[in-house]
């Protein structure tokens, strides 16, 4: 074998010591010559020596001269590169540690953003496959639309599937991850995660089973005829154990019996990030399961459609993405035709006819908030990133005393004959050795890092859960940081190191260094570049810290203390908006000791969800689109007097305005102010479409018996918007208590219990629970930005204190002989003080000057999100709102600009705080006697 | 050691010598440079750092072989042997170099007429 790889690889196999036997045999044999020739002995043997010359140089020409050579001088470096940091383990393990540290945060944030934003979907030519919806769409529209639709409804997804000759599949899926009751195997009951999809779901992503078979399009024959469902991997494995016996076997989901056909492969976690259902079962299925019969073309005696479907198709090769948004959008056009009837105001029907379908790649899949939480976690990858430069910089310059203090050495080897090149090689390889250990460790931090990322991101209830692995992109990552890294701490040093006059650096002796001016300057830039990124740093916490803190102090316009929030469902899991709520579950909660006042709201306090009606008022025109509508909400009885919200005229909703059909409403101030603007609002009219508790829509005309003081109801960010409240009813019960909500949790759970069976408890939470969460996003923010801030002081400080310090060993005869002149040591630290200071104050202005024009981009870059006004005539639809912007205050803010140069100057002065005392004890006599 | 000029060997001549010395039989690394330096009567030197990188490039494109032996005086040493495809490449560059004397040599001929 070895004699194989010597023919195959011959230079690979000739040792250096071979070489230097052939030189040695060299001499000899010269020598030998010499002697012939009538020298002495000893002559003749150095003589030989010097006609051969320098043999140091020939043995590195000679590693240089074999294509291989890698492998030697590598091998070489490394050895010495290792020599080197055992000799020196503090600052290696202190190097390690701070890269692997910051290496490992990065690489955390970056595999965040690579599973969510840059992972396409894990099955076969996923390039091929488009969706025809709108990817940043997460729930169920009612209603009428214009314009680009975002999702589509069943008979339209149907239709498309027949026809598209584009496309070899197509499937649809219900875009809202739906939490069912289920029961397995005679347990108790628990729910689950499912999605309804179409048949053809597996076959159009190309999923292979793990187990058993998936669901396919021959499985379609009729509404309610294919019971079955395929379970995921990982509900598999949680849920069964693992078990293969679980194919075949039944799962009641609701009421319905579902037999278990499959479970999908185990890479595939559906089309949505961060959702991955339990289980999928057939759409045939929805009606039965679900009791909203969701398969139909409009709600029940409407125009109104009930869009719910991602609709995601997989492209026939040859064509294009445009070749199907055309053929799809002629299909669609005809489908539009046929479904809005000639009957329908000539003006809503021209609308509903503008509609188009816009076709993407599917990419990663369907995420709603991407764009959110893009910009999100890429502001935080740069604030990771600076941090990472910053610890370049710090490590840079402690490679760079260690180089200084090695200039004795470098002075000999290049004085010896040792080329420059190589001395920067070894330089170079000793440094990347230490990048290379930090990144081993880095990886180790990342994964730590990621776990605790992982769980900051995911929802309690798990409804949101992001896989996130260290794959090949993540590991690309952190290689390029570690060589990037390795590159900056590694050059600088090598070339200062090998730019020294030879004939200076030799009379180096011990403590006293001369002449190192130039280190100390290229030390000093580096701290004042490390003090800048600091502070830019330090500012963006503080802007992100009082972003928060104004978030937490919002006025809500009611008090958020003692209100508990209970969201009600039916227990079979229907989401038929009956009125669950009788009036005898109220008076049970009621009655409960404690509670104080109960009522109930279709959309709830910081729910997410948001409606949204087309309205006429009375008295008032206008043109323009945002006059057309408001924001809406159904309201029990003494809604506005549980809640806390104060009327400014007229009364609230009462008992008596709930029966039906709703012919009054209450309006908000900012609705009265824009709509009735000088006018009193009492006793005039708005018209609006309203759907009956059966779900059937009709036009109203309600009278305004009140206006209420503008409340916070879904957003602590910007203007309270318009709202009008009418009497309905709805899943969720606001209860207002006398005491600690949590004390009162049990009994009030009790007495929904005892109203009756049908009634399940979705969630409940107190008021300032849910705002607190509302902010959860923001706090994260704010403490990771907090946290890089901290880190950033830290490496600062760790930075000043050690160029400090060289520098006062290195000038300790100038102190000598200024203290021996006179000097106090009062003076001296003054001295020491005031250099720092003046360190200090160009990093922190140069540090101000980023800050500012990079508050410039982003608030540039925050303009442009401005909120899309939402499209009225929707009966609900999803708040969202971006977490990075800044709120109550300017990117440019000076009270957190003056605190952080502040607390730059405060950190910076304590690192000096120990060089300066030293140089104030230097003994002059001993100074003065060394020299 | 002679003091006076030597000349400097151009480029790329080192690995022809080497392979036209070796064509008398198996040699050394000393044995080559001193061959080198005799027939040219003393008006090429080899030096030895660059001697033995070369040696080892024409050993890499298996020009050459090497293998231990004995010399004359019964030292150990590396001794280098000619291949096939060596004595191939000493007449390539043989060829090579007489042309590219020759038209050197036209040329410092023409201008010696024309001055």
């Amino acid at each position: 074998m070895r004699e194989w790889f010597k023919r195959a690889l011959p230079w690979r196999w000739r040792r250096l010591d071979d070489f230097c036997a052939e030189v040695e045999s060299h001499v000899l044999l010269e020598a030998d010559r010499l002697r012939e020739q009538g020298l002495s002995e000893a002559d003749a043997v150095a003589a030989a020596r010097r006609s051969f010359g320098n043999a140091t140089q020939a043995r590195e020409r000679f590693s240089g001269s074999r294509s291989w050579f890698l492998q030697s001088w590598l091998w070489q470096d490394l050895r010495f590169g290792v020599r080197i940091l055992v000799r020196n383990p503090g600052l290696a393990i202190l190097a390690t540690l701070t890269f692997a540290l910051v290496l490992g945060v990065n690489t955390a944030i970056f595999s965040v953003l690579n599973s969510a934003l840059l992972k396409s979907l894990p099955v076969p030519h996923s390039d091929e496959l488009v969706l025809l919806t709108d990817p940043n769409t997460s729930m169920i529209l009612g209603g009428l639309l214009t314009g680009d639709r975002s999702l589509l409804t069943y008979p339209e997804y149907e239709k498309l599937r027949r026809s598209a000759t584009t496309l070899t599949d197509l499937c649809a899926a219900d875009v809202t991850l739906e939490h069912l009751p289920v029961r397995i195997a005679g347990s108790v009951p628990e729910h689950a995660r499912a999605r309804p999809v179409s048949e053809s779901y597996f076959s159009t992503f190309g999923v292979r089973p793990a187990i058993g078979r998936l669901f396919s399009q021959s499985d379609a024959t009729g509404a309610g005829k294919d019971p079955y469902a395929v379970i995921s991997y990982r509900y598999w494995q949680r849920r069964f154990g693992g078990s293969l016996a679980v194919v075949g076997t039944t799962i009641l989901v609701g009421k319905v019996q579902l037999v278990i056909t499959g479970v999908a492969a185990r890479s595939f976690r559906g089309e949505a990030v961060g959702q991955e259902p339990d289980l999928w079962f057939p759409l045939s299925m929805q009606p039965l399961i679900m009791g909203l019969d969701r398969l139909a073309d409009t709600l029940p005696n409407s125009d109104a459609k009930f869009m719910w479907l991602h609709v995601i198709g997989r492209r026939k090769a040859e064509k294009t993405i445009g070749q199907v948004q055309a053929e799809v959008n002629v299909l669609f056009k005809a489908v539009l035709d046929g479904s809005y009837p000639a009957s329908m105001a000539s003006e809503d029907r021209r609308n509903a006819l503008n509609q188009h379908i816009v076709v993407r790649s599917l990419g990663t899949g369907v995420f709603h908030g991407r764009e959110e939480f893009s910009e999100q976690w890429t502001l935080l990858l740069a604030l990771a990133i600076l941090i990472l430069l910053t610890a370049c910089v710090n490590i840079t310059n402690l490679l760079l005393a260690r180089a200084a203090a090695r200039t004795r050495e470098i002075a000999v080897r290049l004085s010896i004959g040792a080329s420059k090149g190589r001395l920067i090689r070894q330089f170079l390889t000793e440094n990347l050795l230490l990048a290379a250990l930090g990144g081993v460790f880095g990886l180790l931090v990342a994964k730590l890092v990621l776990h605790g990322l992982l769980s900051i991101i995911s929802d309690a209830n798990g409804s949101f859960a992001i896989a996130a692995d260290l794959d090949w992109r993540v590991l690309v990552f952190a290689l390029s940081g570690t060589l990037l890294a390795g590159l900056i701490f590694g050059i600088v040093p090598a070339l200062r190191a090998t730019r020294g006059d030879i004939n200076e650096d030799l009379k180096v002796t011990g403590g006293t260094i001369k002449g190192s001016g130039r280190r100390a300057t290229l030390a000093r830039i580096l701290v004042v570049t490390q003090v800048a990124a600091s502070l830019v740093l330090v500012v963006g916490a503080g802007l992100f810290l009082r972003t928060l803190w104004n978030l937490e102090s919002v006025a809500l316009g009611y008090p958020i203390d003692n209100l508990l929030l209970i969201q009600i469902k039916n227990s079979t899991g229907s989401d038929q908006p009956t009125n669950l709520l009788r009036n005898d579950v109220v008076q049970r909660i009621e009655r409960v000791p404690g509670v104080r006042s109960v009522s109930y709201s279709h959309r709830g306090l910081f729910s997410g969800f948001e409606g949204a009606f087309a309205v006429e008022v009375e008295g008032f025109r206008s043109n323009r689109e945002e006059d057309r509508g408001s924001t809406g909400d159904s309201v029990g009885p003494k809604y506005f007097s549980t809640v806390g919200i104060p009327m400014l005229m007229g009364r609230q909703i009462v008992q008596q305005d709930a029966a039906q059909p709703p012919g009054v409403c209450v309006v908000n101030k900012a609705f009265a102010g824009h709509f009735f603007a000088g006018r009193n609002p009492l006793g005039e009219h708005i018209t609006t479409v309203l759907s009956d508790a059966d779900g059937k829509s009709k036009r109203r005309k309600l009278e305004v018996i009140g206006v209420a003081q503008n409340a916070r109801v879904h957003s602590l960010r910007g203007r309270v918007d318009p709202k009008f409240y009418v009497p309905g009813a709805g899943p969720w019960l606001e209860i207002r208590t006398a005491i600690a909500p949590g004390s009162v949790l049990t009994s009030v759970r009790k007495a929904i219990a005892e109203a009756g069976s049908s009634i399940d408890i979705q969630s409940a939470k107190t008021l300032r629970e849910t705002v607190s969460e509302q902010n959860a996003q923001s706090r994260m923010i704010a403490q990771l930005a907090a946290g890089f801030g901290l880190l950033a002081l830290v490496l600062a400080a760790t930075g000043l204190y050690g160029v400090l310090s060289y520098e006062i060993r290195q000038r300790s005869n100038e102190i000598g002989v200024r203290m021996a002149l006179g000097a106090r040591p009062r003076q001296i630290a003054t001295m020491i003080f005031k250099e720092t200071g003046f360190m200090i104050f160009a990093g922190a202005t140069t540090g101000i000057a980023i800050a500012a024009v990079a508050a410039r981009l982003l608030a540039a870059e925050l303009y442009g999100l401005a909120a899309p006004s939402p499209r009225w005539s929707l009966a609900s639809y999803e708040h969202v709102e971006s977490t990075i912007q800044l709120y109550g205050i300017g990117a440019f803010d000076p009270p957190t600009l003056v605190g952080a140069v502040l607390v730059m100057f405060m950190v910076g002065w304590l690192a000096a705080l120990f060089p300066a005392v030293r140089a104030s004890r230097v003994d002059p006599v001993r100074v003065l006697r060394d020299e | 050691v002679s003091t006076r000029e030597r000349l400097e060997l151009l480029q790329g001549t080192l690995d022809l010598l080497i392979l036209r010395t070796l064509l008398f039989g198996p040699q050394h690394g000393q044995g080559i440079a001193r061959a080198i330096q005799e027939v040219s009567k003393d008006e090429l030197l080899v030096e030895h750092g660059a001697l033995y990188p070369a040696l080892q490039r024409l050993e890499t494109r298996k020009w050459i072989r090497a293998e231990w032996g004995r010399s004359a005086n019964n030292r150990k040493a590396r001794f280098y042997t000619l291949t096939k495809s060596g004595r191939k490449q000493l007449t390539k560059e043989e060829t090579k170099w007489r042309r590219l004397t020759a038209a050197i040599g036209r040329i410092l001929e023409a201008n010696a007429g024309m001055v």
